[in-house]
């Protein structure tokens, strides 16, 4: 448009200024409104682009995952396990029972003076232990149970190093096939040899220091070691022998403890009684006194009972005097003035159906034939036959009683334990296997297994089921992507709704915030005076109570009262947000003192506009871009806040999933050490989150506000 | 100032009367109170009497019998006097608990507000002087994580870390086993090494916002008329962010510093229940979530006071610090 077309184009001229005073588009300054700058400014942001590209991804994950997940959020998986159940425990009945005649005269002072006389004829002495495999010997007593020396076993089994029992971690030291160590940080707790270490004579007992280094010693083929400045040397034939020479200990592969404190046991009768063990003898004589072996296959204990043949077989008791009858080992009868009144016995006569109760008469001609080995008996007119496992018949072949020295019993009480079932149980205990099957009646066949528990001295019978459990702590699958939780639900899902749930809480509260605190900062911003002073006053107070503390104590309460976890959600939601506002109020109060001051403002009130389309259309418009970026980084802090509060179990609550409570089970210190896939993403699902809203709230600042950049 | 500073100190004691009051209140209206499940606990016990007379007993005994306001006011009435009562949990007076635990708090405060200031202020002011640029981006998004940071997961994930992958630390407490075992300068280690985890966890999720309010203050004082003239000058970019930018930004630094003095004493409320330090803040979590009013109302009282105290120091700070800034 020069000058010189306007001169040589007069008719044009007119037109020309008319198109220079109108705008047309292609001549317009191109200006963007204030909202389309400050879109392109945040946009020019590529950290503030991030972190919206994060909050959008968060957003689907949560709202949109959670409608895709096939999963719902409190679905629970199962899987089935092998459970191994007590099912039943056998007792081997190794104390005497009595049964009283109807006459009512051997009363329980009698059988106790009974029990006595019987311990003078003949008494239980030692127990002889064989090693066959590796035997358990304790530092102190009392250290590592029964349940600890199995697991310390199994380790052995599978060549592991370590177990943990009751959370402290024991390791087990092999020293060669034929002894370990256990040990826990401190010290050695026990050690699993093949070979006992006996003291040679009662004045050196053998400490289990002494055994241990002596065995060690030997373990490793060296031929001496050394305890509190002593050295010993070990024999090739295996006695250990101190520095004079004098035998000290010797290793041997059998154990003997004495039965009871008053029994005294030389190292001339150990030795004795190991000659028996190994010749197989079953009686010896030995200073006046009989010693009878018993043998258990199934533990390999031998029991060795002393018997004194000249010992009195009677005994006065209030003025009455009592006579023992010897029948057996087991089994004796006690008479006074010829009348039979009772009788002492190990074997337990019990009748086959639950409420019969065996008159004694047929008890005690029961035990009679069982002890005689006869195979059938009579009492009060009828006759009966006992067959090989013990069972009695009446004449028709009905099934009457059985006579046995085990005490087999269910451990769940509606369980019925049938007749076969026990012999089979006995069977296996006698021939010493540790496992039977067993088919019951209705063709279902199960594997049992049998333990015996030297603490309690019983066989602990063991069945195998499939058991139905929630699928807790699974691994990372194809179908669960992070495994699942402590109640088997699936975790990616439960994340999906978590975010879902802390995200909304997020915006309700923030959403309470705003509205509270832009009503109130208004209306002391506008107003001033009394109702400025007021409000601030409120606004202080409120401030000045320790919030963490109050929502702490107030979760607390919300506990006690039981709630339900979707109102105690709403009360959560409400309390933040009552918490919040003051800072909203005085941010809002602080812009709008300088904003009324405003020309703008003076025209609003020259125009006569109401007080409040002044507040809420002029002013509160212009606070909004603060407000904006105040409301973004709030989300970030009030899911931080929640989730601090599920964490500590006084926020959402089960069944409802926040990223919080899921975070939770890192209490468990196991989860905190095992099951990263637990807590892990959650944690930095809600980082990201935080960070994302922080990082968005700051790019609008910035792009609200141009001054601060260079 | 000495009379904005009386005029500060009156309206504080109005609005802590306030605060009190309603922490009381709120106290008092739990629905499950210590008192209750101690005469729950008492009435079970054989020959016991029944639950209302140990309540009605127990409750006049804990001078709980009156109502909000009269029970307020004579608690305040013994509190004016020096009077705090006795803690219900702890079973000793407040006083002599509040003293047990309130050190060990403030030395772990003290410790992470140190390391706070000497990381967070330098590299607030390498932000801002190298802004957008990559330092700048590196430092924002740290401050940024920082402050995003769940206290309880980064607690965890150090103890994942340093504890159970490197066993360098103990899960909990602030003594380990054999404490009573070592001499008087190996306890001193001992807890040492016990506070290292809870210092480190502090220290990173508080950095953040020093960080950050650093470096805005910094930009804004470079974006100043003085900074531009003394760039006019000649003065080195040294001398010109040293000593021309940065006393400057020490201004509102020192002010907002100072304001958090008294919130050490405060203790630090998840990151010592995390770690089981038996500091002001654990301590006082648990007497909370048990209902122990006298010592709750303590603490959270004290919570307060220090909460006022922090914000006219740092009201007072500003008038000492900047002459430019004289209250009217």
């Amino acid at each position: 448009m020069s000058e010189k077309e306007n001169k040589t184009l007069p008719a044009q001229e007119n037109a020309d200024r008319n198109e220079q005073y109108s705008l047309n588009d292609d001549r317009r300054v191109k200006v963007l409104s204030p909202g389309a700058l400050v879109a392109k400014r945040f946009f020019r942001n590529r950290l503030a682009v991030t972190g919206m590209i994060v909050l959008i991804a968060m957003f689907v994950f949560s709202f949109i995952g959670g409608l895709v997940s096939p999963y719902k959020q409190d679905q629970k998986f199962y899987r089935t396990e092998i459970q191994v159940k007590d099912y039943a425990g056998v007792l081997h009945n190794e104390e005497f029972r009595y049964s009283a005649a109807e006459s009512g005269k051997f009363t329980s002072a009698v059988q106790a003076q009974t029990l006595l006389a019987i311990q003078r004829i003949s008494k239980s002495f030692a127990e002889i232990v064989r090693s066959d495999g590796l035997q358990f010997l304790p530092a102190k007593d009392g250290v590592l149970n029964a349940d600890a020396q199995g697991q310390a076993l199994m380790s052995i089994r599978n060549e592991r190093t370590e177990f943990t029992y009751l959370d402290e971690v024991l390791s087990v030291e092999k020293i060669s096939d034929r002894l370990y160590l256990v040990n826990n940080d401190d010290e050695t707790l026990g050690l699993f040899a093949e070979d006992f270490v006996i003291a040679a004579s009662e004045a050196t007992p053998v400490s289990f220091e002494y055994a241990r280094l002596a065995l060690t010693a030997k373990e490793r083929g060296e031929t001496s070691f050394s305890i509190d400045g002593k050295t010993y040397t070990i024999d090739a034939d295996g006695s250990i022998k101190d520095e004079s020479g004098a035998a000290a200990a010797a290793f041997s592969a059998y154990s003997i403890s004495a039965a009871g404190s008053d029994v005294v046991l030389t190292p001339e009768i150990k030795d004795r009684l190991i000659r028996a063990v190994e010749a197989n003898e079953t009686e010896f004589e030995y200073e006046n006194a009989n010693y009878v072996f018993s043998h258990s296959a199934s533990t390999n204990v031998w029991t060795v009972a002393r018997e004194n043949p000249g010992a009195a077989d009677n005994f006065t008791y209030r003025d009455t005097e009592y006579s023992l009858k010897r029948i057996s080992r087991d089994f004796f009868c006690i008479y006074t003035d010829g009348e039979l009144i009772g009788i002492a016995g190990k074997k337990i006569v019990s009748g086959s159906s639950s409420n019969a109760s065996l008159p004694f008469d047929f008890t005690y001609n029961a035990l009679m034939a069982d002890v005689g080995g006869e195979r059938s008996f009579s009492s009060e007119g009828k006759s009966y036959t006992i067959d090989d496992d013990g069972v009695v018949y009446e004449e028709n072949g009905e099934e009457v009683a059985y006579i046995s020295e085990y005490i087999v019993r269910a451990v769940m009480g509606d369980v019925f334990l049938s007749r076969e079932f026990k012999n089979q149980i006995i069977d296996a205990v006698e021939s010493g296997s540790d496992e039977f099957v067993y088919t019951g009646p209705d063709g279902v066949a199960a594997e049992y297994a049998l333990e015996y528990n030297a603490a309690t001295k019983a066989w602990d019978v063991k069945q195998e089921t499939d058991t139905t459990v929630f699928d807790t702590y699974a691994e990372p699958t194809k179908a669960h992507p992070l495994g699942t939780d402590r109640n088997g639900m699936d975790m990616l899902t439960r994340l999906m709704y978590g975010g879902r749930v802390s995200l909304i809480i997020g915006f309700i509260v923030v959403f309470i915030e705003t509205i509270l605190g832009v009503i109130m900062g208004g209306i002391s911003g506008y107003f001033g005076g009394w109702v400025d002073n007021l409000i601030m006053r409120i606004v202080d107070i409120l401030y000045c109570i320790p919030s963490m503390p109050i929502i702490i104590i107030i979760g607390a309460a919300m506990d006690a009262a039981n709630l339900d976890p979707s109102i105690r959600m709403l009360y959560l939601m409400l309390i933040l947000g009552i918490l919040g506002w003051p800072g909203v109020a005085r941010l809002v109060r602080g812009q709008i003192l300088s904003l009324r001051e405003q020309e703008f403002m003076t025209a609003t009130e020259a125009c006569g506009i109401s007080v409040p389309r002044r507040i809420f259309k002029h002013l509160i418009p212009n606070v909004i871009p603060q407000l904006i970026v105040t409301m973004t980084m709030g989300l970030g802090s009030t899911i931080i806040l929640e989730a601090t509060l599920s964490f500590l179990g006084l926020g959402v609550r089960f069944p409802f999933a926040s990223w919080g409570n899921i975070i939770n089970d890192v209490n468990n210190v196991f989860v905190l050490t095992h099951y990263w896939n637990i807590w892990i993403p959650a944690g930095v699902l809600l980082l990201l989150t935080v960070l994302a809203f922080n990082i968005v709230g700051d790019g609008l600042r910035d792009a609200f506000d141009p001054k601060m950049k260079r | 100032m000495r009379k904005y500073i009386v005029k500060r100190l009156l309206l504080s004691v109005v609005i802590l009367f306030f605060v009190a009051f309603i922490i009381y209140a709120l106290m008092r209206c739990l629905p499950t109170s210590y008192i209750e499940s101690m005469a729950r606990q008492k009435s079970m016990q054989p020959n016991s009497k029944s639950y209302e007379e140990w309540m009605a007993q127990l409750t006049a005994a804990y001078n709980m019998d009156k109502g909000i306001v009269l029970g307020f006011f004579g608690w305040l009435g013994n509190m004016l006097q020096g009077n705090f009562g006795d803690s219900w949990k702890w079973t000793v007076p407040v006083i002599e608990k509040f003293n047990d635990t309130v050190w060990l708090s403030f030395v772990m405060g003290a410790i992470s507000f140190f390391f706070e200031l000497i990381i967070a202020i330098p590299l607030g002011i390498i932000a801002a002087t190298k802004q957008y640029r990559w330092p700048d981006y590196v430092i924002s998004v740290i401050a940024l994580a920082g402050i995003s940071l769940p206290t309880f997961f980064f607690a965890s994930l150090l103890k994942l870390v340093f504890s159970v992958k490197l066993g360098w630390f103990d899960l909990y407490g602030l003594v380990g086993r054999n404490y009573d075992q070592l001499s008087s300068v190996g306890q001193f280690f001992d807890k040492a090494h016990h506070l290292f985890l809870p210092i480190v966890t502090l220290v990173v999720v508080s950095m953040g916002s020093l960080m950050r309010y650093t470096r805005t203050n910094m930009l804004e004082v470079l974006n100043a008329d003085y900074i531009r003239t003394a760039r006019a000058k000649g003065l080195s970019e040294r001398k010109v962010i040293y000593h021309h930018a940065f006393r400057n930004t020490l201004i509102p630094i020192v002010t907002i510093v100072g304001g958090s003095l008294p919130g050490l004493f405060a203790g630090a409320l998840i990151t010592e229940t995390l770690f089981s330090i038996p500091g002001i803040g654990f301590t006082s979590y648990q007497s909370m979530v048990s209902g122990d009013i006298p010592f709750s109302m303590f603490y959270l009282v004290f919570f307060a006071v220090l909460t006022l105290l922090g914000n006219l120091l740092a009201d007072i700070l500003y008038g000492v610090v900047d002459p430019r800034v004289r209250v009217s």
